[in-house]
């Protein structure tokens, strides 16, 4: 009952989604690597009651699964928004809300608290004399910032984010709950045309498997030739 | 002595994957003289069909009947269990599950693949939930070419239903999203009313007359668009064969003696049975 024939038929079928997954998750990423950074500056600020709220808002994120947070934003986000943009005096019609939106709403957000975290991490490996140091040679703080923190942090934190961004494309199976097709979604669709579910989902963690390889490969190589230079 | 455990475990994971590829004659074949356990699985959110009842025990339509088959049965013991939608069809592709009961319509596919009992266990109706303003707009599937319709999950009938409609009618393509299954049929139903959509095709038996009554929705529902008979699905081997057969016969049984329509009437609020002869 096992055909191998199916896995590659299906396999063939998922690579199509492939590209988009990719791209959704790289809009993720990114938006979410921002906010992160907007979360860490905000808190080595150490405002007072900003830095509680902050604090509680992240173990919130942090402690909730993305389907629950996904539902919340499926019903509240279309309610929100309209709401928000009516105070502009501009209507939205709720409903015409795109699904894809939702998802990268909600994606971001669940792992800008995540990115934060690594970011802190990449800072606290920065030495502090270095800054110093910089300072002591005149550097104003946007140079310091652009020739001595950012280029080594970003080297740092590399790793973590790469792994971030796998985590994310795997999120996205869950993204079928409100119409998005990724690769796990994608899997389903074909299995149930052909009634191999098995076979597609097997095709389908071939699938994911590769680009893990191909993207843990792609980002060593990068790593390397940034870390070039400073080690 | 470690290296032995592990290797001998290594090499049982192996052989149970072998056996997937091949004959899985094996999995049903304890306690031959004695009663046979079946194991059983059902949908867990599926009310009225089967559901998480108050007391936390599994009921429903399909689950009481299968208890009632069971009591007929001597020789069998089932075990029911609560699994979601796609885990239960591998499941039963597998042979981890004997039988399967989700208010399953037939196709080819299912044919092929898995053992059927003659009788079927009752009609699914498929329904058209439409916003209240668009009576007499929608009232088959014919007019829901560019309608906005709530997304369908693919594991469903609903799928292959608007499928060979769009197959049937090149011209007349009805435009529908695949989700997955995770947003309850009351919400579907809210939107529904709101106008995000225009229409939810869904088979009636999932107890939507009594979310629109309770909710006090504004929603328009055809007659059935299509009445088709749902079946229990049994995984294929020889030694199911018998089991299919006893089944199929019980069955027979109940629905003569009126156990069917009892339950139809407890769960459905009607005799479905009234439309299994169309």
């Amino acid at each position: 009952m096992f055909d191998i024939m199916t896995v590659f038929e299906s396999f063939v079928e998922i690579l199509k989604v492939v590209p988009k997954t990719l791209l959704l998750a790289l809009i993720i990423l990114v938006l979410s690597f921002m906010l992160g950074a907007a979360i860490t500056y905000i808190q080595s600020l150490g405002i007072p009651v900003v830095k509680q709220i902050i604090g509680v808002l992240q173990s919130f994120l942090r402690g909730t699964p993305n389907v629950v947070l996904l539902y919340l934003v499926y019903y509240a986000l279309p309610l929100v928004s309209a709401w928000f943009l009516g105070l502009f005096n501009v209507t939205l019609d709720p409903s015409s809300l795109n699904s894809t939106a939702i998802v990268i709403v909600t994606f971001s957000i669940c792992y800008s608290v995540f990115q934060s975290e690594i970011i802190r991490g990449a800072l606290h490996s920065l030495d502090k004399n270095q800054i110093e140091a910089a300072q002591s040679l005149g550097y104003s703080t946007t140079q310091t910032l652009r020739k001595v923190i950012i280029p080594q942090v970003m080297v740092e934190a590399l790793p973590d984010t790469m792994n971030a961004f796998l985590i994310i494309i795997k999120a996205l199976s869950l993204a079928f709950l409100v119409t998005v097709v990724d690769i796990f979604a994608q899997a389903r669709l074909v299995g149930a045309q052909s009634f191999s579910y098995l076979e597609a989902f097997v095709a389908a963690a071939l699938v994911y498997w590769g680009i893990c390889v191909i993207l843990t490969y792609a980002i060593d190589k990068l790593e390397n030739r940034m870390r070039r230079g400073y080690a | 002595m470690r290296k032995l455990l592990l290797l001998t475990s290594f090499m049982a994971v192996l052989l149970v994957l072998a056996g997937c590829g091949g004959e899985e004659s094996e999995a049903s074949s304890e306690g031959d003289e004695a009663v046979k356990a079946v194991e059983v699985a059902v949908s867990s959110s599926s009310r009225p069909l089967s559901y998480v009842g108050d007391d936390g025990e599994l009921t429903g339509y399909e689950v009481e009947l299968l208890r009632a088959i069971d009591e007929k049965l001597g020789d069998y013991e089932f075990n029911i269990e609560g699994a979601s939608d796609s885990a239960g069809e591998i499941g039963l592709d597998t042979g981890q599950y004997d039988l399967l009961a989700q208010g399953l319509i037939l196709s080819e596919e299912r044919e092929e693949s898995y053992l059927i009992p003659e009788e079927s266990n009752g009609p699914s109706l498929m329904k058209i939930f439409a916003t209240g303003d668009q009576e007499g707009e929608i009232e088959s599937l014919d007019d829901l070419a560019g309608k906005k319709v709530v997304p369908v999950t693919p594991t469903g009938g609903v799928y292959n239903l608007l499928n060979a409609y769009n197959e049937e009618h090149p011209d007349d393509q009805i435009e529908f999203d695949t989700s997955d299954g995770g947003i309850p049929t009351s919400d579907r139903l809210q939107e529904v009313n709101d106008g995000v959509y225009d229409a939810f095709v869904n088979p009636s038996n999932l107890g939507q007359q009594e979310i629109i009554e309770e909710a006090g929705l504004d929603i328009h529902v055809t007659e059935p668009v299509e009445i088709n008979p749902t079946y229990f699905l049994i995984h294929d081997s020889e030694e199911n064969v018998e089991l299919r057969d006893k089944v199929s016969e019980a069955l027979a049984e109940l629905k003569e003696e009126g156990v069917v329509s009892e339950l139809s009437n407890e769960f459905y609020g009607e005799d479905i049975l009234q439309y299994e002869a169309e």
